[in-house]
Formats: C-alpha cells, sequence, structure tokens
C-alpha cells in the first residue's frame, strides 16, 4: 500500500521530515526536477525515471510512503549551494534520486528506471 | 572451449539427458559453456578478490555467479557483501586510525594557535564513531550489491561448498539449499580470526570481527597478538583513550623487517600501550563485575600474569575457510598444512577450479593483490590473456599510530638471500616539518634503503616509518617495480618540505658507522 506525498522546496522537505514516526513504514524520498507547463519535468532523466518507479511501487504489496520532492527549476539545481546538494541528509548530487529515509539505500540517476535496482530498494537488510 | 569439445559434449547430452531444455544449435553459437553449465563461472566468496575477478568476468562475457555469506562470530556479529577488507578490515581499520589521528591533532592544533575550547576535556564517543563507521561500510555494502546487480552478475547469499567437481549447494541463512553448476570455479572465500585453544576465549573475548561494531566502549582493553592487526588495534584503541597491552608471543611484527618494528612499537611504548613480551595467553575469566581477568604466561621466566580488563582482543592469526568446501568432493588436494590452497597461477590441481586471494597459500594478504590477481585471473579464463599476477615487491603499510610503509625485502631477507657483504644499506632518521610546533616525538622517525652493493646498488627494500607512510611508499613501489638504482634515487629532486623527499637524500650507510641523524633539514 503506497501513501502518496507531494513537497515542493527545501523548507517543505525540512518540515516533512520532522513528522516521519520513527517506526512507521518505509519513506522513500524521490527527488525530481520541477514540472513545466506542459507537465512534463524540465529534468529528461526524471521524466523517464517516474513512471517506472510510480509504476513499480503500485505493485509493491509493503507499506510504503512515496514523498515526491520538487526540488525547484533547474536554475536553483545548478547552483552549487543549492541547499538539496549541501544538506547532509540528502547531499544529492544528481536528479532524479531514490533515497530510503535514515537507511543507506539510495539509487540515483539512470539507477531509478531500473526495477532490479528498485526491487532492491524492498529487499531485507542483512 | 571449441567447438569439437562442444560437439562431443552435446553427444554426451543425448546419452545420458539433462533435465533442463537445451537448445542444439549451440554448435555454431559462440557462447562459453554452450548451456550445459549454470554459469561460466562461480565465485565462492564476495571479498576483494571474489568480486573484483567476478566483475572483470562479467566484462568479458561471461555468465557469472557469486556466493557470499558470513558466519556470525562468536560474539554474533555478521556484516553484508563485500568480505573482510570492506567489513571488518582495510575500511573500518582506517577509519578508526584516521579518528585517533584527527584527536591527536585537535591537541597539536592548540601549538599552532587554534583556540580550543576545554581541550582537556576532549574525548571520544564510541557510539558516534563506532555508528559512523558502520552507516558507511553499509553504504559499501549497498553500492556493491547495485554494483552487481546492475552488471547481472547473481548474487547468492548463502555458504556454498562442492557437490561434486562442477557442482555447488549454496545454504541460506533460513536452511534452504540453492545448487548451481558452474563451468569454472573460482574460491575467494579469505579467512576468519583464530582463536587459541584457551578456556574463555570464544565465550568472553572478541576478535577483529566485532572490534569495529563493539556496541559498547572497549574501555581496558588486552590485545592478544602483536601482528598488524594486534598492533593496529592497540595503537587506535590507545590513541581514542582505551588503555592497550598487548601480548607478545615471539616478536611484533614476525617476517617484517625487525629493526622497523621495532620503531613502531617503540613509538607505541612511549604513547603508552603497554607490551607484554614473550607471553602467551593461558585462561580468560568473567568476573561478577561484568569485566574479564585474563592469565597468561611468560614463556621465558615461567612467570605466571593477571590482570582485569573490560575487553580482550585476541588477534593470533587468521585461518583460511577450506574446510566448509567439501573440497573432496571437487576432487581439489592441494592444500598447505595452514589449510589454505597451494596453486601457484591461481589454478588448483583440479583445472577447472582455481583460488584466489587470502585463501592461497604462500602469498600477501593484501586487498589489492587479491584484486589484482583476480582481475588477471579472469582474464586468462575469458579473455584471451596469458599475463600472470606478479606477487613480488607489492608494497604495504601498518597503520599503527606512527605507520611503517614498505616495499621490497626486509633487511634479514636480503641478507639471508645476498649475504651482508653484498648489500649496501642507507639509513637516516629525519624530523618532519610539523611535528616541530607541538613537539612531536621525532625519536622513531626513520628510514632506510637495502640496496645491491655493486653499482649501479639495484634497491631492494624501501623501509618508511613516519606519518602517512603509505602515501609515501605507494610511488616508490612503482620505482622498484623498473628496477630503480641507489644512483637514481640520489639523483631524484625531492620534493621540500615532505617527508617522502628524504629517501632522495640518503647518503649514509649503516656501513660507514656514521651518526644517521639529521644535522638540521634543507641541508
Amino acid at each position: 500500500m503506497v501513501t502518496n506525498v507531494v513537497l515542493k522546496g527545501f523548507d517543505d522537505f525540512t518540515k516533512y521530515t520532522e513528522t516521519i514516526a520513527p517506526n512507521g513504514p518505509t519513506v522513500l524520498f524521490y527527488f525530481s526536477g520541477s514540472k513545466l507547463p506542459n507537465g512534463d519535468s524540465w529534468c529528461p532523466d526524471c521524466v523517464v525515471a517516474e513512471p517506472v518507479v510510480k509504476a513499480f511501487l503500485s505493485e509493491v504489496k509493503k507499506d510504503v510512503t512515496f514523498v515526491y520532492v520538487d526540488v525547484g527549476d533547474r536554475e536553483y539545481w545548478k547552483d552549487r549551494a543549492c541547499p538539496f546538494r549541501t544538506d547532509s541528509r540528502t547531499k544529492l548530487m544528481v536528479i532524479p534520486t531514490l533515497i530510503k529515509w535514515k537507511g543507506v539505500q539510495r539509487l540515483e540517476g539512470s539507477q531509478c528506471c531500473n526495477r532490479e535496482l528498485l526491487q532492491m530498494l524492498f529487499e531485507e537488510d542483512d | 572451449m571449441t567447438l569439437f569439445n562442444n560437439y562431443f559434449r552435446k553427444l554426451g547430452n543425448f546419452v545420458k539427458p539433462f533435465k533442463r531444455t537445451e537448445c542444439f544449435i549451440v554448435l555454431s553459437k559462440r557462447t562459453f559453456a554452450n548451456g550445459a553449465y549454470d554459469y561460466d563461472l562461480a565465485v565462492i566468496g564476495g571479498g576483494s578478490g571474489g568480486l573484483a575477478c567476478a566483475k572483470e568476468a562479467i566484462n568479458l562475457g561471461a555468465k557469472v555467479a557469486v556466493l557470499d555469506y558470513v558466519t556470525p562470530s562468536p560474539q554474533g556479529t555478521k556484516w553484508g557483501l563485500g568480505g573482510t577488507c570492506v567489513n571488518v578490515g582495510c575500511i573500518p581499520k582506517k577509519l578508526m586510525h584516521q579518528a585517533a589521528l584527527l584527536g591527536e591533532a585537535i591537541h597539536e592544533a592548540v601549538a599552532y594557535g587554534w583556540q580550543v575550547p576545554s581541550v582537556e576535556q576532549v574525548r571520544i564517543d564510541w557510539s558516534a564513531l563506532t555508528e559512523a563507521v558502520q552507516n558507511h561500510i553499509k553504504s559499501v555494502n549497498w553500492v556493491t550489491r547495485v554494483d552487481l546487480r546492475e552488471k547481472k552478475i547473481e548474487y547468492i547469499n548463502g555458504l556454498g561448498e562442492f557437490k561434486d567437481p562442477h557442482t555447488i549447494i549454496a545454504t541460506m541463512k533460513n536452511g534452504s539449499k540453492k545448487e548451481l553448476t558452474a563451468k569454472n570455479v573460482v574460491i575467494a572465500v579469505g579467512g576468519r580470526p583464530h582463536y587459541p585453544d584457551i578456556p574463555g576465549a570464544k565465550e568472553y573475548c572478541i576478535s577483529s570481527d566485532d572490534i569495529f561494531s563493539l556496541s559498547n566502549p572497549p574501555g581496558k582493553t588486552l590485545v592478544v597478538g602483536a601482528g598488524y592487526i594486534g598492533l593496529e588495534c592497540a595503537g587506535f584503541l590507545n590513541s581514542l583513550g582505551y588503555s592497550a597491552t598487548v601480548l607478545v608471543r615471539s616478536v611484533p611484527l614476525r617476517g617484517f623487517d625487525q629493526q622497523m618494528s621495532s620503531m613502531i612499537t617503540n613509538e607505541m611504548e612511549e604513547k603508552g600501550v603497554k607490551f607484554q613480551h614473550r607471553c602467551i595467553p593461558l585462561s580468560v575469566e568473567k568476573l561478577a563485575s561484568g569485566q574479564l581477568k585474563a592469565r597468561w604466561l611468560n614463556t621465558e621466566t615461567q612467570e605466571e600474569s593477571e590482570d582485569v580488563f573490560d575487553t580482550v582482543l585476541l588477534a593470533t592469526g587468521r585461518y583460511a575457510l577450506t574446510q566448509q568446501l567439501n573440497l573432496p568432493a571437487a576432487g581439489v588436494t592441494t592444500l598447505s598444512k595452514n589449510g589454505k590452497i597451494v596453486a601457484n597461477t591461481e589454478q588448483t590441481n583440479v583445472p577447472h577450479i582455481y583460488a584466489v586471494g587470502d585463501v592461497l597459500e604462500g602469498r600477501p594478504e593484501l586487498t589489492p593483490v587479491a584484486i589484482h590477481a583476480g582481475r588477471l585471473l579472469a582474464r586468462r579464463m575469458f579473455g584471451g590473456s596469458s599475463q600472470q599476477m606478479d606477487y613480488e615487491n607489492v608494497a604495504t603499510t601498518v597503520f599503527t599510530p606512527l605507520e611503517y610503509g614498505c616495499v621490497g625485502l626486509s633487511e634479514e631477507v636480503a641478507t639471508d638471500r645476498y649475504g651482508a657483504d653484498n648489500l649496501e644499506v642507507y639509513h637516516a632518521f629525519y624530523k618532519p616539518t610539523e611535528f616541530f610546533i607541538p613537539q612531536r616525538n621525532i625519536r622513531n622517525c626513520y628510514l632506510k634503503a637495502v640496496a645491491l652493493r655493486d653499482a649501479p646498488q639495484r634497491i631492494l627494500g624501501l623501509h618508511f616509518v613516519g606519518p602517512v607512510a603509505g602515501e609515501v611508499i605507494q610511488g616508490f613501489a612503482a620505482a622498484v617495480k623498473c628496477g630503480i638504482t641507489m644512483e637514481q634515487l640520489s639523483n631524484t629532486v625531492g620534493i621540500h618540505p615532505t617527508v617522502a623527499e628524504e629517501f632522495t637524500r640518503l647518503n649514509i650507510t649503516k656501513r660507514s658507522g656514521k651518526d644517521p641523524n639529521p644535522a638540521s633539514c634543507c641541508s
């Protein structure tokens, strides 16, 4: 069962993380470039990955909170001081990035379109 | 393999049909295993050697499976994919060594003018340290698994053993079993810490398997063993503020250059590490307080001693994990008396079964050795290469607080091999520039070059004790590989001010009897 949350910008992201229950369901953050008027993101890799990620999640049996985070427009993202890049909880280098909250699991760029890798996000830790 | 062999194997299929369906048009298909086996290569062991071999093999078009499994330590510690180096070896060791050095640096900073509030109260938070280290290790486990999945290498988290020369059974954590066949097998199972046969060893003692994730601060620690694992652990524990005592059975760093070994143990002693020489452990018992009472015997004086510790860390050697492989089922018989596999070109007595890494007899137990050998092996198996691994002149470093880096022969081995008359040993003490202001101890900053006596004096071994010894020695390893001579080294201009430049300044020989202490720098 997937619970969907949509956030926009770094402040929203920070506020949301404070509400995450420590023993609650898995929370997956998906960082993506903001959407243009035509509905697609300015980030081509994000456009390709989004449907694959959403389709995969619809098949997941476990309880998962999927948080879509709009990081902003291209200029905001490209700035090296962008808080999504500098904050130690995200440390984004690439978008799209999928991060398992409070875990080490992370998929970047084209890895997000790989179903096998998406599967690994839900595998048991050793 | 050739089309010819493929053809005869296919004929065999008619006589003894396999259960799985086969494609019989494979005669013309350029594959390696042509469907007779599940995999072209099965690697038992997902550590440095195994993974390097697997990744190189998949790049060359082979179908590869990697088995990896960690049997929990006697204390119950286990870890993920990546082998000893990533989980309980090089990586966490270096991180803890770095933590120790940073602790020392905080105090040195004061001498340089840094205003450090309450510097006397600076303490290590053991939980924060182990959490940071373990988080890093887990992220490496993750990245490794992602890498295997992206490369389409099958990862089986099960303990592998042979059923027959081409069949392996993997037993998973839940007891279920999986059988697979492979045309080639590489044994890369590495080793685990050895536990001495004394009362209390398995019940109360820890090993390097446990120290890097220890849930409580180690406190006052007894380290049994003075090889590099014991010394490195005692070194960082002491620097982090935990009292460390080392039981030395024979000599520290047996097999290494003993003069250099004494330099680093002197440094450790001067920093507060206690050494009990010529001592072997007798027993470890748990007291009502929860602390451990260790008893040991001085084999020279026959005197028994005991003391109470919070932790006893056993570092008495490592043994290869060959027993659980059921090697007889594979027909592999080339085992040494240590239980390691004898395989000079990584090939066992069974042509399609190979071994790489710490499991090999007589080879340096180092990650880069396993990685390089694993890659070259894969290229010979699937890439038509004939290049063999060169195990000579492999550089290494002992990461004690004052580090020891070396490449080539120790002075003892060189003397044995060539005779003292045919050698010239250049040596010097030196004073790192950065040590003056905080008044760091320079007494053990020393280096030497062991060379042939006849011109141009080819260098047989380089030895360096000092800060960042690993960084200093690495480049010289390439030079030694090229056959560098003292003439060439002396004509190399140093970079100033560094500690590495001291190699270019070597000019005093042991034979001359002249004082190897420096007058001053820049002269």
